[in-house]
């Protein structure tokens, strides 16, 4: 079994009973080429990185399906790039299964990430700023070290007590003693 | 002072993060300046491995619209 993920842009100005009458149209088109639907859902209108045929927002749709022969996806994809409907899409294979949608699920998740990113959003956007501040490499380079000091220290510890992890490079150190 | 070569450690490497997902915008922002190109290795730290799966993420999240090519700042 192979399993895909198509991503798709429909024009954000369409209302929820044409999108589903869109969905469904596509859905038909899988069914024809035997491929067995996993997800299929609005995955929400989004601003657009850039303007896709004159449109700056896109509904997103999301479709995960499998299916144990490939060969009539090149179909699929030609006609959802000749659906009029479709302002762009894109199908990305995937290792493994994907986890069917349920909402309740969903929320679980949404919570889960929220505790761990924090702390790096804040580090990465630190970068960020200072790049968006300083052009010259030099400054945000400097700011960057700054930022980094109190983590190395950290760092250091981390080689003393979990020696197991850190075989490679405990010798290192021990022969720089050494010498 | 004497002049410390500190070591970065990969973002991926720090948080257990094995796959990249191309629909993960808040996360592949982090890896793109302001002008939206693909921060170098040598800036962000990231391990050669997950690197390249970031610069694939990142190409596949350009193609459907969900990050910008390139980001012309008007002035």
């Amino acid at each position: 079994m192979r399993y895909y993920e198509t991503l798709y842009i429909v024009n954000p100005n369409y209302e929820e009973n044409r999108l589903q009458d869109i969905i469904g149209e596509i859905s038909k088109e899988i069914e024809k080429n035997k491929f067995s639907v996993i997800n299929h859902r609005v995955w929400g209108k989004k601003r657009l990185a850039f303007s896709v045929s004159k449109h700056k927002y896109g509904t997103y749709i999301l479709l995960q399906f499998e299916t144990a022969e490939p060969k009539p996806l090149p179909d699929f994809e030609t006609y959802l790039k000749l659906n009029k409907n479709i302002l762009r899409s894109q199908t990305v294979r995937l290792d493994n299964k994907p986890e069917v949608y349920l909402e309740e699920i969903r929320k679980d998740d949404k919570l889960e990430p929220n505790d761990s990113p924090p702390a790096i959003t804040s580090e990465t956007s630190d970068e960020a700023v200072s790049d968006d501040n300083a052009n010259s490499e030099p400054e945000s380079e400097a700011e960057i070290e700054k930022s980094n000091e109190p983590e190395n220290v950290e760092e250091i510890e981390v080689p003393e007590t979990e020696s197991e992890n850190n075989l490679e490079t405990v010798p290192q150190i021990e022969e720089k003693e050494e010498a | 002072m004497a002049f410390v070569s500190r070591r970065k450690i990969c973002f991926f490497k720090e948080n257990n993060v094995t796959k990249i997902d191309y629909k993960d915008v808040k996360l592949l922002k982090q890896f793109i300046n302001d002008q939206g190109k693909i921060m170098p290795r040598r800036v962000t730290g990231t391990s050669a491995k997950m690197h390249r799966k970031l610069v694939k993420a990142i190409k596949c999240a350009r193609n459907i619209a969900l990050m910008p090519y390139t980001n012309v700042i008007e002035n």
